[in-house]
């Protein structure tokens, strides 16, 4: 009897369970946004919900970098943009200009998002200062130098990266490693998620501020994986510990928007 | 048994080694099979007492978190504050009960002879000890419950007194404070009793409190919907849910055994739930656990803490008479979407936790699946459970779109004839004294003081943080 029950838990693996794995997949996205971009695909929340913390965060590392600097502009980079309009909400609304860039490893997101700038810009003066560029790429390994921008937007492309069971772990270290190179000193991470911070924030803390694993991106590997003879890689930038903003919609869900400084 | 404690007190360094050498005393060698649960622990606190002073010496002052503004308004929401020894949610596995998963107790814990659902006693004996428990060691449990089932007289009079307009959870509550004339940590403490006492008096009123507390809560269920009809004594023979599910007056012993399974799997969810951590800071101020299981109580009935699973019953069944019948995946999926379209969410769908299905809920639907697979309510039910995900995900309205605990209690319920929903929450609260007492009596083990956070004002806070 006892074999008989046991046995059913384990061949009881409802689809549903794994239905998401999917999410983590660069084939499911590349469909998706190939053939189905006429509906806006937005996680969790609206734009309209998230830009005004995402802003007060912009208006804090501006307040932090416009001491001895010459250039007002912030840097400003959506990880993994999709269809979402949130990036587009941040230029609408963003007091001074941005120089801005949107990554997405689907091309069709991009072309999509191309398509969204050009219709605003018809009928909504965005700063005509800022700018944006587009950019396929794996979030895994971008095609920036260190330290190139000042805020870091990831909107579910953790969470997307969470999705896969076998590497969902590693890989969202490596993206944590990746955004920390990118960022300046006083930069800042800005994470939006549904999780709760009870298991987020052990997460990200696991994952900060770790030795990073050797990734094969090509010619780029010398310069920033190289490891020092002596000890720490060179370069090796740290993030403050996480904190976290709730986020209540009109209808009870509960949203999370996670953030940590570049030290 | 008492010719070793003497020695124990003259000699504390060489306690263990009498212990051991008495040929009196059987302590040593039956420890681990010891059917006696508090022998058991007397054995356990010396080493675990020990292990916190080692971790302590070394790493006391080890920071673990900040503390924020925004956390201080918003319900100390991500502050690291207690420690609980009893279970841990783990965000792949779901809830673990000292380190074992839903599905590991499922498989671990003994049964009841002839059933196959896993019996709350021996949860009860794997939350104090840290350890499975045999099939000896939970019966001798369900005896010692059985034996300390009596509930003094005034508290019935109470009960019956009654008006059936007052809330079962009130109901409740009020019994458990009442029956604190029953205390033997109170009665001790009054009579000056040193504090190395207090775990062995909390677990006292500890196993009267679980024992009385099924009696209790039928007599408040006869009462308000079976017209007052008394419930049966305790039958020696059955065990501590099946107890239970006579005296509320139900006979069909596959609700027995689904009353065995919601029993264990709802008794704990981490320290810091209002339950639980209600509980534990009423116990910390030396209250006895009688008082302070009531305060867990008074915490439970809060709309927000207990009442979901009412909550998920009285939308399925809403959705139930809307759809009019059986309907299609199709059709259900276009009326799921609308729902989420006009702003409203699928109560008991979305765990901001936990990234798989609430283990809590695989098992209650496998149950289902064997005991009542054509039942309507479930078949709409595991519908929903097909079904919504999906459209959560495809829609982006939750990364974790998984159903939790309370999508299906209520529905098991409701098929065996507990129709009742406002009573849903009082099982829900007897299932939870084996949690939260089972920490009481580990707090007093440990030592841990009152517990009192500092509290500031809002002009003290500016203040502090430089605010104008």
């Amino acid at each position: 009897m006892l074999k008989c029950i046991f046995n059913l838990q384990k061949n009881t693996v409802i689809s549903g369970d794994f239905h998401d794995e999917k999410l983590s997949k660069f084939s499911y996205w590349k469909n998706r946004y190939k053939y189905r971009n006429k509906d806006v695909f937005e996680w969790f929340l609206e734009p309209g919900e998230i830009v005004e913390p995402i802003l007060n965060n912009i208006a804090h590392i501006q307040a932090q970098h416009s001491v001895g600097k010459t250039n007002s502009f912030l840097r400003y980079i959506d990880i993994g943009c999709g269809l979402s309009d949130l990036s587009l909400h941040v230029l609408i609304h963003c007091p001074r200009p941005l120089s801005a860039a949107m990554v997405d490893f689907v091309s069709e997101a991009l072309q999509y998002q191309n398509k969204r700038m050009q219709e605003y810009q018809q009928m909504v003066q965005l700063n005509s200062e800022s700018t944006l560029h587009l950019i396929c790429a794996d979030v895994l390994c971008l095609p920036f130098r260190a330290g190139e921008f000042d805020v870091a937007i990831d909107k579910g492309t953790m969470d997307a990266l969470l999705k896969d069971k076998g590497q969902g772990h590693f890989k969202s270290g490596l993206l944590m490693a990746e955004v920390t190179r990118l960022l300046s000193p006083g930069g800042r991470y800005l994470q939006i998620s549904d999780e709760d911070p009870d298991s987020r924030l052990l997460f990200l803390e696991s994952i900060s501020n770790t030795k990073r694993a050797a990734w094969n991106c090509g010619k780029r590997v010398e310069e920033t994986h190289e490891e020092s003879m002596c000890g720490a890689a060179p370069d090796f930038h740290k993030l403050s510990s996480w904190n976290f903003k709730s986020i209540q919609l009109k209808f009870g869900s509960e949203y999370f928007l996670y953030w940590a400084e570049r030290v | 048994m008492s010719h070793a404690k003497t020695l124990g007190k003259l000699a504390n360094g060489a306690l263990k080694l009498q212990k051991c050498v008495l040929p009196a005393t059987n302590h040593c060698r039956q420890a681990s099979t010891s059917t006696n649960l508090k022998d058991v622990m007397e054995k356990i606190i010396p080493e675990k007492q020990k292990e916190v002073i080692e971790f302590r010496k070394k790493y006391g002052g080890a920071k673990v978190g900040e503390v924020t503004v925004d956390m201080m308004y918003g319900g100390m929401r991500g502050i690291r504050g207690l420690v609980t020894e009893t279970s841990v949610l783990d965000p792949d596995e779901g809830i673990r009960f000292r380190g074992y998963s839903i599905p590991e107790c499922q498989e671990k814990l003994p049964r009841a002879p002839g059933g196959e659902e896993p019996l709350p006693e021996g949860l009860f004996w794997l939350l104090l000890t840290g350890k499975i428990p045999t099939q000896e060691q939970v019966a001798a449990v369900t005896k010692e419950w059985n034996d300390r089932a009596g509930i003094p007289n005034h508290v019935i009079t109470m009960l019956n007194n009654f008006p059936s307009k007052l809330h079962p959870m009130s109901q409740f509550s009020a019994a458990i404070a009442a029956m604190n004339s029953e205390s033997k940590f109170a009665k001790a403490y009054a009579e000056g009793v040193h504090k190395s006492k207090y775990w062995e008096l909390c677990y006292e009123d500890s196993m009267d409190l679980i024992a009385k507390l099924p009696t209790v809560a039928a007599i408040i269920y006869r009462n308000l919907y079976r017209e007052g009809n008394p419930p049966d004594s305790i039958d020696k023979k059955k065990d501590w849910s099946w107890n239970y599910t006579s005296m509320l007056g139900f006979d069909d012993p596959k609700f027995v055994e689904l009353m065995r399974l919601y029993l264990t799997i709802h008794t704990d969810h981490e320290g810091g739930n209002v339950s639980a951590h209600a509980t534990h800071l009423v116990g910390s101020a030396l209250s006895d656990p009688y008082l302070s299981f009531a305060a867990g109580m008074n915490g439970l009935a809060g709309p927000l803490h207990g009442l979901a699973n009412q909550e998920v019953l009285v939308w399925t069944t809403k959705l139930q008479e809307s759809l009019g019948g059986e309907v299609t995946d199709d059709q259900l999926r276009d009326f799921i979407w609308n729902t989420l379209k006009s702003g409203q969410v699928v109560p008991g769908y979305g765990h901001a936790v936990l990234r798989k299905t609430d283990p809590r809920y695989m098992c209650q639907r496998e149950f289902a699946l064997k005991h009542l697979p054509n039942d309507p309510l479930f078949k709409l039910v595991a519908q929903l459970y097909k079904v919504v995900p999906d459209i959560l995900i495809e829609q982006g309205k939750a990364k974790n779109p998984w159903p939790n605990v309370d999508a299906h209690s209520g529905v098991l319920l409701q098929y065996y004839g507990l129709t009742e929903m406002n009573y849903y929450t009082v099982m829900f609260g007897v299932s939870r004294a084996l949690g939260v007492l089972a920490s009481l009596v580990w707090d007093r083990a440990l030592g841990l003081p009152i517990e009192r956070p500092k509290s500031f004002d809002t002009p003290g806070l500016k203040k502090l943080v430089g605010a104008s």
